[in-house]
C-alpha cells in the first residue's frame, strides 16, 4: 500500500513535465493562416521539422549507439527489434540511433525528409522535384492541409485526421514505417491504402475491385517485394507500380487529372506527355494499342461527368440569382481569415470559386451538391482510373439519384417563397459557431 | 431673323482601296469585306483558345484548339507574303511564319516535350515556354534580345505579333490606329501589367500554395483576355494595339531593348523631314521626332524591329543599331543593307535563307529526338542531362 502511495507520488510529480514535454504550448500554426490556429500536441509528430521539441526529461548525457541499444533494447524492446530487422542494422557500418535523432538526449530530435536525404539524396531531391509539378502533390500535401479555410477555422479535434495522412510531406515513415524503414513494406499496396482509402478517394476500393487488384489479393503474399518496381517483377501492377515506376518518388509526374476536382483539358500539352508516360506504362504488360482505348474511355467518362456536375452548377447559380439559397451567404458565419467573404457574401458554387473550402456552414442543397463533387465524383473517377468499371457505373448511379434529388429539391426551393425566420442570429451567433470561434 | 448658313460644300473624295493581295508599308485601305475577314479570323482564333483551356467540346480539334492560332498564321501568311511589296517585310513575313509555323506548332502539337526549367510554374513548361520564366527558352530569348533587340521574339518570332500581323493588316491604316500625343502616352499603361509579371516571377520562385497559384491563375487571365479582347478592337485601337499597350512581354524585351545594343540610328544631315518613318510604323513610334530629340538614337521600348521605317526612309537616313556594330564598326544597316539582304536573287541570301531553315530543321529534328527521350522515368534533372546526350538515370 505504501510503495503504491510512493508511486503515485512519483506519478503526479512527473505528470507535468509529461504533458510539457514535446510541443511547446506557445506553439502556432504556420502557414498562410498561421494566426487562426494552434497547433495539437500531437502535430509534433505530424511535422516534425516545424514542431519537434527535443524531450526535457530526466535523462541527461550523450549516448554512443551501442549504448542506446542498451537501455532501449528494455525500455522499448519493439522499436528495437524493428531496428534489428532493418537494412540500416544490417549494413557494414550500421546506421544507429545517434545518426538520426541526434546523440545528446536532451536534445533528441525526429527525423524529417531532409534527415533521410543526407543518406538517400536521389529520393528527397525526387520527392522535392514534385513540388514543380503542382497540386495535387505528396509534397506540397502538408501547406494544402493548413492553408485550409477550413483547417484553420474548425476545432481542432473536428480535424485530427486531416495531417495524420497530410504529414506525408513532412516525414517519411508515413510509408516506410518507423524503424525498420522498409522498401517492400512501401511497395506493397497497404503502406498507400493507410491513407489512400474510403471518400473521397476510394483508392483500395477501386484497385481491389479490378482485374489488377484482385491479382494482388490471390497471389500478391506469394510475390517478393524486394524486387524492383521494374518491368517483369510483378505479375500485376499494384498502386506503387504504376504511381511510382521504378522506385521514382515523384509521385505526381503523371497526374493528368488533378485529383478530378476539376475539368481539366487531357490534350493540353502537358498532359499529353504524362498520358505518354501512362501509355508506356500500360505496354509494360499489355499491347501499345491497349493503352489509349483505356485512356478514351476514361476521357469520356470524365467528360459525361462534367456534363452532370455543370448541369447541377447551372441550377445552384440560377437559385443563387433568385435568392432562394437559404441561408444565404450572409446569414452564415464567413471564415475569419476570409476577408472576401466578409466585403462579398457569395455562395461559392463550383471549383473556381473555392468550392472545395465550402464543406461547412453551407445550405443544405449546397452540402448536397458538395457531396456529388467531392465523394460521388471523385469514386466514379477513380473506378474508372483504376480499371473497376463496375465500381464507376455504380457511382455514377448513385450521382443520377443524387442529382435528381437536388432537381426537386431546388424545384421546391424555386416554389416556396423564402421564410422570414432570423435566419442570421441562428447561424452568425449559433453554440456552435461560438464554440468554433474559441477552439481553433 | 436667321442668317443663312451656308455650308460648306464637301467634296466627296472617292476612297481608292487597295485590292486586298496588295500590301506595301504605307498601309493602305481595305474592303469592308476584308476587314470582316479578318475580324472573323481574330474571333476563330479566340475561339480556339476557349475551347482549348475552356469548354473542351468537339474534343478540341486543330480548327477549334491552342493550334488553330498558327494554322491561321501559315494560311493567312502565305497570303501577305504573296501580297508584300516591300522586299524585307516580306523576307521576315517568311521567317515570322515559318518560325510560328514550327516552333509554335508542329513542334508542341507533334511532340510535345518539357523544357528543363527552374522555380516553380504550377505545371510543367511544355516547348516553346517563353513566357515561363525560368525555362531554357526565356533565357536564352532575353539573351538574344540583349544583343538584337525585340526583333529576336516580336518582329520574327512572336505568334502574337504573327496574327497581328497577317489577320491584321487591315487594320494598319490611320483610320484604325491612334496615333496622337495622347495615344503614344497610353504606352504606358503597359507597365502596369509588366508589375503583375515581375509579381508572376515572384511566385514562380515558390511551390505551389494558394496565393501563389491563385496568383499565376489571375495574372493568366489578365493576359489572355486583353490578348484576344485587343484582337477583337482592332478596328478601333489598331492591329498592333496589345503590343503596344498592354504586353507585358513586350514591357520586359523592351527594357532590353533599352538597355541592350539594339537601337536605330537617325542621321539628320540625310534627313529630308518626310515623316514616312512615322507613317509606316505599327507600333506609331514617332521616330523622326525620338531621333531629332535624342542625337540621332532613336532608343524605344516599343520598337520590335519591323524595319519598315528603315525601308521606307527614300535617303538611308535611318539604320538599325545592333550586336553586330560591335564587330563591324563599319557596318550600317539601313535600308540599301537591309533590302540587299532581301534579295533572293543573290547567292549569299539564298545561302543565307537555306541556313535559317536547315537550322529550323535541326530544332524540330531535335525536338522530336529529344520528346522521345523524355516523358519517361527520369526526374527532370535528369532530363536535362537528356539534351546534352546523357543517358537517363533511373535509381
Amino acid at each position: 500500500m505504501r510503495i503504491a502511495a510512493h508511486y503515485l507520488v512519483v506519478a503526479l510529480l512527473i505528470w507535468p513535465w509529461l504533458v510539457w514535454a514535446g510541443l511547446d504550448p506557445a506553439a502556432r500554426g504556420t502557414g498562410e493562416y498561421a494566426d487562426h490556429w494552434n497547433p495539437d500536441p500531437m502535430h509534433e509528430y505530424w511535422d516534425p521539422g516545424t514542431y519537434h521539441q527535443p524531450e526535457r526529461e530526466r535523462v541527461e548525457g550523450v549516448f554512443t549507439g551501442e549504448a542506446c541499444l542498451e537501455c532501449h533494447d528494455v525500455i522499448t524492446p519493439g522499436i528495437v527489434k524493428d531496428w534489428r530487422g532493418s537494412r540500416h542494422a544490417q549494413a557494414r557500418e550500421p546506421v544507429l540511433c545517434p545518426a538520426c535523432h541526434g546523440d545528446d538526449h536532451q536534445k533528441m530530435s525526429l527525423p524529417t525528409p531532409q534527415t533521410c536525404g543526407t543518406c538517400h539524396p536521389q529520393r528527397l531531391a525526387q520527392m522535392e522535384e514534385e513540388k514543380k509539378y503542382g497540386f495535387p502533390s505528396h509534397a506540397l500535401a502538408m501547406e494544402r492541409a493548413v492553408d485550409s479555410k477550413h483547417f484553420a477555422d474548425k476545432p481542432k479535434a473536428e480535424v485530427a485526421s486531416c495531417l495524420q495522412c497530410h504529414s506525408v510531406a513532412t516525414k517519411c515513415d508515413s510509408c516506410h514505417t518507423r524503424h525498420r524503414f522498409d522498401a517492400a513494406e512501401a511497395r506493397r499496396p497497404e503502406a498507400c491504402i493507410t491513407c489512400h482509402s474510403g471518400p473521397p478517394h476510394p483508392d483500395d476500393e477501386t484497385f481491389f475491385a479490378s482485374a489488377h487488384g484482385q491479382g494482388y489479393l490471390k497471389e500478391g503474399k506469394q510475390w517478393d517485394w524486394r524486387k524492383s518496381l521494374s518491368k517483369g517483377n510483378y505479375p500485376v501492377p499494384t498502386c506503387a507500380y504504376c504511381h511510382m515506376k521504378d522506385g521514382n518518388h515523384q509521385v505526381a509526374d503523371k497526374a493528368v487529372w488533378k485529383f478530378g476536382i476539376r475539368q481539366i483539358n487531357p490534350e493540353s500539352a502537358e498532359n499529353q506527355i504524362k498520358r505518354k508516360r501512362w501509355l508506356e506504362l500500360c505496354a509494360d504488360c499489355h499491347p501499345a494499342e491497349v493503352g489509349p482505348i483505356f485512356f478514351r474511355e476514361l476521357d469520356a467518362e470524365r467528360s459525361l461527368t462534367w456534363d452532370k456536375l455543370y448541369g447541377v452548377e447551372r441550377l445552384l447559380k440560377g437559385l443563387r440569382g433568385q435568392g432562394r439559397l437559404i441561408p444565404s451567404a450572409g446569414e452564415r458565419p464567413p471564415y475569419p481569415m476570409d476577408w472576401l467573404a466578409k466585403l462579398w457574401p457569395r455562395e461559392r458554387i463550383g471549383f473556381y470559386e473555392g468550392q472545395a473550402s465550402a464543406f461547412y456552414n453551407v445550405s443544405a442543397i449546397e452540402r448536397d451538391y458538395f457531396d456529388v463533387w467531392y465523394f460521388t465524383n471523385l469514386g466514379a473517377y477513380k473506378g474508372m482510373a483504376h480499371g473497376a468499371r463496375e465500381m464507376s457505373i455504380r457511382f455514377h448511379q448513385q450521382m443520377d439519384a443524387q442529382v435528381q434529388a437536388i432537381g426537386t429539391e431546388a424545384q421546391r426551393l424555386k416554389e416556396t417563397t423564402p421564410s422570414g425566420g432570423d435566419l442570421k442570429s441562428l447561424w452568425m451567433e449559433g453554440e456552435y459557431t461560438e464554440f468554433n470561434r474559441d477552439h481553433n | 431673323m436667321n442668317p443663312t448658313v451656308s455650308t460648306p460644300s464637301r467634296r466627296i473624295i472617292p476612297i481608292r482601296l487597295m485590292p486586298a493581295d496588295q500590301q506595301r508599308s504605307l498601309a493602305g485601305r481595305y474592303a469592308w469585306w476584308v476587314k470582316m475577314l479578318a475580324w472573323i479570323f481574330f474571333a476563330w482564333a479566340f475561339l480556339g483558345w476557349l475551347n482549348d483551356a475552356w469548354l473542351y467540346r468537339f474534343g478540341t480539334p486543330l480548327w477549334l484548339n491552342r493550334y488553330t492560332e498558327p494554322v491561321i498564321i501559315l494560311l493567312f501568311g502565305i497570303w501577305r507574303i504573296m501580297a508584300e511589296k516591300n522586299a524585307y517585310t516580306r523576307r521576315r513575313l517568311i521567317f515570322l511564319v515559318a518560325n510560328v509555323t514550327v516552333l509554335w506548332w508542329l513542334i508542341p502539337w507533334g511532340h510535345p516535350f518539357i523544357e528543363p526549367h527552374a522555380g516553380y510554374l504550377a505545371g510543367l513548361p511544355a516547348f516553346p515556354s517563353l513566357h515561363s520564366p525560368g525555362t531554357l527558352t526565356f533565357f536564352l530569348v532575353l539573351a538574344a534580345v540583349f544583343l538584337f533587340g525585340r526583333r529576336i521574339i516580336c518582329g520574327w518570332n512572336c505568334p502574337c505579333v504573327g496574327i497581328r500581323e497577317v489577320v491584321g493588316f487591315p487594320f494598319r491604316h490611320t483610320d484604325h490606329v491612334p496615333r496622337s500625343a495622347w495615344a503614344w502616352r497610353l504606352r504606358h499603361l503597359k507597365w502596369f501589367w509588366f508589375a503583375l509579371y515581375l509579381g508572376a516571377m515572384w511566385a514562380m520562385t515558390r511551390p505551389a500554395n494558394n496565393i501563389t497559384s491563385g496568383y499565376l491563375g489571375f495574372f493568366a487571365m489578365m493576359v489572355v483576355l486583353p490578348y484576344f479582347a485587343t484582337m477583337l478592337l482592332s478596328p478601333w485601337i489598331g492591329n498592333r494595339g496589345y503590343c503596344r499597350y498592354l504586353c507585358p512581354y513586350g514591357a520586359t524585351f523592351g527594357l532590353l531593348n533599352r538597355v541592350g545594343m539594339f537601337r536605330i540610328d537617325y542621321r539628320a544631315d540625310l534627313c529630308i523631314q518626310c515623316g514616312k518613318c512615322e507613317k509606316v510604323c505599327d507600333m506609331a513610334i514617332p521616330v523622326w521626332r525620338m531621333g531629332a530629340a535624342n542625337q540621332g538614337r532613336v532608343d524605344t521600348t516599343e520598337c520590335m524591329g519591323c524595319g519598315r521605317c528603315i525601308t521606307e526612309c527614300p535617303t538611308g537616313s535611318l539604320a538599325f543599331h545592333d550586336a553586330r556594330n560591335l564587330v563591324f564598326p563599319a557596318l550600317r544597316q539601313d535600308r540599301e543593307h537591309l533590302l540587299q539582304r532581301s534579295d533572293f536573287s543573290r547567292t549569299a541570301v539564298r545561302w543565307r535563307t537555306a541556313g535559317f531553315f536547315l537550322l529550323l530543321a535541326v530544332v524540330l529534328g531535335g525536338a522530336v529526338y529529344y520528346s522521345s527521350q523524355v516523358g519517361t522515368w527520369g526526374e527532370l534533372p535528369t532530363r536535362l542531362g537528356a539534351i546534352c546526350g546523357l543517358p537517363l538515370i533511373t535509381w
